[in-house]
Formats: C-alpha cells, sequence, structure tokens
C-alpha cells in the first residue's frame, strides 16, 4: 500500500469523522423533536380525544351524579328518619308529663280527703272520692301503658335506662295511690274512737306519708324526665348536622 | 271610750292568739298548688324532745348533697346532686354499714361527728394525700330541746343557729378503701373524696324547694313551717311551670 493510499483512506475516514460530529452538535442545539410513537401518539390523535370524551362524559359524569345522588338520598332518609323520630320522642315527653299530672290528681285528692274533717265527710262524700281514685286508677293504668308503648322511639341504647328508671317512678308513685286509698278506706287510721290527740298524730303520719310519696315521685320523675330531655337534645343535635 | 277601745284590743289579741295556735300547717299558693310546707310535722307538732330527736336521726337519711364544680356554668347543668347521699367505701361488701355523717378531726385533734342533718355546706379548704380539710357551715345548730324551748319561725332559724367548722375527713375507709358520697338507688351517682379539689363546694340545701323530701326538715316544728317564708313546699313536679331540669354532667370526677 503506497503513501498515497493511505493519506487519501485517513482523509475520508476524517471526512465521516467531521460529518458525524456536526450531526451530533446539531442534535444537540436543537429542540428535541417528539418522537410520535406509542401511546402518546395514540392519545394525540383525533380518536384518541374521541374515546376519551366519551368516556369521561359518558361514565365517570353519570358515576359520579349518581353517588352525589346516592349521598343526597342517603342524608336526606337519614334525616327524615331522624324527624319522624324527634317528632315520636317529643309525643313521649308529653305522654310521660300526662303520666305525672295524674300523679299530681292523685296528690290533689289525698289532699281533699285530708283536708275535710272527718265529720264533714259524709258517706256521699266518701263515695264520690272513692269513684275518682277509681276513675284515676284506671286513667292511670291506661296512661302508663301509652308511654310504655313509646319508649320504642328513642335511641336504642337508651331505652334500658329510661325502663329501669320508669320502673323506679312506679313504685313511688303506686305508694302515693295506696296512700290515698288507705285515706278513704273505712277502716282507716283516722277513723275509729281515738283519743283527740293520738288522731292528730295518725292523721299526721298520713299526711307525712302523702307527703312523702309526692316527693319520692317527684324525684323519680325529675330524673326520667331529664334522661327523656338529655335524649330529645341529643337527636335534635344530629337532626341539626343535616340542616 | 276606754272600755271601748281596750276591749276592741282584746279581740284583736284574742284574734292574733287563735291565728298563732291554729292548729294544722299553712298553705302557701305557690306554682298553682296548694303549697303545704314540706316537713314531717305537717299536722301535729312534735310532743317531746325525744320525738324530735327521732326525726333527726331519720333525716339524716334524705338529705341532698348538690356538688358544683368551681367553673359552673351557672344553669344547672354542672351540678351533680346525690338524693339520699351516703358516705361509704366504693364497692361495698354485704357487711359493710352506712353512714349519715362526716367523722373527722378538729382543729384541736377530736373526733367530731356531724349528722348530714345539721349540715347546711362544706367548702374543702386543702387536701393531702388521704385527708380533706373541710370547712363545714353547721346549720340549724340547735339542739331538739332548744327547739322545742324556743319554738323558732324559720326567719329567726335562717339568720342564726350557724357555726363553721373545721374538720379532717379521710378519703379511705380504715382498711383502705376509698370512701365515696353515694346517691340511693339504683341509679345511685358516686363522688369519690379523693376526687374533690380544694374549692370544691358541697351544698345540701341546693335543691329546688319544691322537690325535697319532707323528711329532711327534722326541724321545721309549726314555728318554722307556719312562716310565710318557709320555702320548701310540697308541689307535684308536673304542675310546677319550671323548665324541664338540665340533665346531670358529672364533671368533678374528670378532675
Amino acid at each position: 500500500m503506497d503513501s498515497e493510499h493511505i493519506r487519501d483512506e485517513v482523509l475520508a475516514r476524517l471526512e465521516i469523522e467531521r460529518a458525524v460530529r456536526e450531526q451530533l452538535t446539531r442534535q444537540q442545539s436543537e429542540p428535541s423533536v417528539p418522537s410520535g410513537t406509542g401511546i402518546r401518539t395514540w392519545l394525540d390523535s383525533k380518536f384518541g380525544l374521541l374515546l376519551i370524551g366519551a368516556v369521561i362524559s359518558g361514565v365517570l359524569v353519570p358515576t359520579f351524579q349518581f353517588t352525589q345522588e346516592e349521598i343526597r338520598w342517603h342524608r336526606q332518609n337519614r334525616y327524615n328518619n331522624l324527624e319522624r323520630q324527634l317528632g315520636s320522642m317529643r309525643e313521649s315527653l308529653k305522654q310521660f308529663i300526662a303520666v305525672q299530672a295524674l300523679s299530681a290528681e292523685l296528690y290533689d285528692l289525698g289532699l281533699a280527703v285530708l283536708d275535710t274533717p272527718v265529720a264533714a265527710a259524709d258517706r256521699p262524700q266518701r263515695e264520690q272520692w272513692r269513684k275518682e281514685l277509681r276513675a284515676l286508677q284506671a286513667r292511670r293504668v291506661q296512661q302508663n301503658a301509652v308511654f310504655a308503648a313509646t319508649v320504642f322511639y328513642f335511641p336504642g341504647a337508651a331505652q334500658q335506662p329510661i325502663r329501669t328508671a320508669w320502673n323506679d317512678l312506679m313504685r313511688p308513685a303506686q305508694q302515693l295511690q295506696a296512700c290515698v286509698g288507705e285515706l278513704l278506706g273505712d277502716s282507716g287510721p283516722l277513723s275509729g274512737a281515738k283519743k283527740s290527740a293520738d288522731k292528730a298524730v295518725d292523721a299526721n303520719e298520713v299526711a307525712v306519708r302523702l307527703d312523702s310519696s309526692l316527693a319520692e315521685v317527684n324525684q323519680a320523675y325529675e330524673r326520667v324526665l331529664s334522661m327523656l330531655r338529655q335524649q330529645l337534645i341529643e337527636v335534635e343535635h344530629e337532626s341539626g348536622k343535616f340542616q | 271610750m276606754k272600755a271601748g277601745n281596750s276591749s276592741k284590743a282584746a279581740l284583736a289579741l284574742g284574734v292574733s292568739i287563735l291565728l298563732c295556735v291554729a292548729p294544722g300547717s299553712v298553705p302557701a299558693d305557690v306554682g298553682g298548688g296548694k303549697g303545704y310546707p314540706a316537713t314531717p310535722w305537717r299536722i301535729a307538732g312534735p310532743r317531746n324532745v325525744q320525738e324530735i330527736e327521732k326525726a333527726k336521726a331519720l333525716a339524716a337519711q334524705y338529705q341532698t348533697l348538690s356538688m358544683t364544680s368551681d367553673t359552673a356554668s351557672g344553669d344547672g347543668s354542672d351540678v351533680l346532686r346525690l338524693r339520699r347521699v351516703t358516705l361509704r367505701v366504693e364497692q361495698p361488701r354485704a357487711d359493710d354499714s352506712v353512714g349519715y355523717a362526716l367523722v373527722g378531726k378538729s382543729a384541736s385533734g377530736e373526733t367530731v361527728t356531724l349528722s348530714f342533718s345539721e349540715i347546711e355546706s362544706f367548702v374543702v379548704t386543702s387536701r393531702k394525700a388521704a385527708t380533706l380539710t373541710l370547712s363545714v357551715t353547721v346549720w340549724p345548730d340547735i339542739s331538739p330541746q332548744q327547739l322545742l324551748d324556743k319554738q323558732p319561725t324559720y326567719q329567726q332559724l335562717s339568720a342564726g343557729y350557724r357555726r363553721t367548722v373545721a374538720l379532717e375527713v379521710s378519703t379511705r375507709s380504715a382498711d383502705g378503701r376509698p370512701l365515696v358520697f353515694a346517691e340511693k338507688g339504683e341509679f345511685g351517682s358516686m363522688l369519690p373524696l379523693e376526687k374533690l379539689a380544694a374549692g370544691t363546694p358541697g351544698n345540701f340545701y341546693g335543691e329546688h324547694p319544691h322537690m325535697t323530701h319532707p323528711l329532711r326538715f327534722w326541724w321545721a316544728i309549726p314555728s318554722v313551717s307556719n312562716d310565710p317564708e318557709y320555702p320548701y313546699r310540697m308541689i307535684p313536679a308536673a304542675s310546677r311551670g319550671d323548665a324541664p331540669p338540665a340533665a346531670v354532667v358529672v364533671k368533678l370526677a374528670d378532675r
């Protein structure tokens, strides 16, 4: 191989190398052009955009709207239930106060008997009181049943404590009724041929028993009432969250 | 003329005496009801001292203790009310006794027993590891004999007959179990003495005057209960115009 040939070959290689360098320099200085291949290209295509639009408007938006509706419906349903429950609980409270009003009537009847001198209370008068007592007893039984039936409207966890407190109220209420019955009994403590001082002591004992029964009824009533009220406040608060 | 005046005066005096000695309690027109006084002596007063002493012993079992936290809102919602309060161990056994009195040491070191029936209120003044120092207001500070002899009115009784006793009480029983103020009954709330912080007040007369038990007032003999100012009256709760009571929230126990 002569030197002329070697020189030509070196020059040719240098030329190739220069061309390659030039191309590389050009590529580095110019911003890269997207390759325009694969998913990207497909997404950029008109068909791709059409399909994506169709999915968004045909599937995602209705699903979102349906979920929103469902949440709203649940909220409305829950609110309606709470409102219904609140109405029933208020009704229950009303029935409970009506029960207590009967205890007040019983106490007043007892006072009427106690305040009337034995001599002034003739047989028809006593018979009239007994009739009133029987009527009150019947009304009390009915009213107790009406209230007891409404305890179901209170939240589950509160029902048993309310029932127990209610039963706790029944005992002094029953005592109050028994006390009035005793006052009206023919062989009651106020009758008989006792000395007037003994009679006064007996009358005092009966009066204090009547008052004590009322005090215990009052205290037990307050306890049940505060429980009912507490539950009412809690449900009202929960209902308020939906407004 | 003089004779006429003196006869009128005698008549007036006679009527006054008659009104004063008229038997039975005077009802007040309170809350729409008759409002008879709440007293164990409703129709007949005590005949002797023994009857008052018996009533006083019984009254200790019918007291109501109202505990208010020092951050009370004032609307009654944060008052813990212990009806028919007792002082007992926290988890009683069948043979454990129940107390109706504060027992402690006075400043001079002697043992003092104050029945609930003679305590008006107390304040916790300081607190140590196993003891509380209470400033107890004793009211009515009157013996059954004095009560029977003096026949005070309610106003006279409430204006005086009061003394303060500093009492150091233990927060635990002799066998080390915690002592509590406890309410009678299934719903009985409890308040351990150990939970009482310094400054906590306790009141035995903090209840609504129409919600009280008549057997509490051993001192309400006719001269007291016939006083128109006597506030404790028997009124059926449902006929009162008050708003329903606020729910009881126990805050003191959270301290």
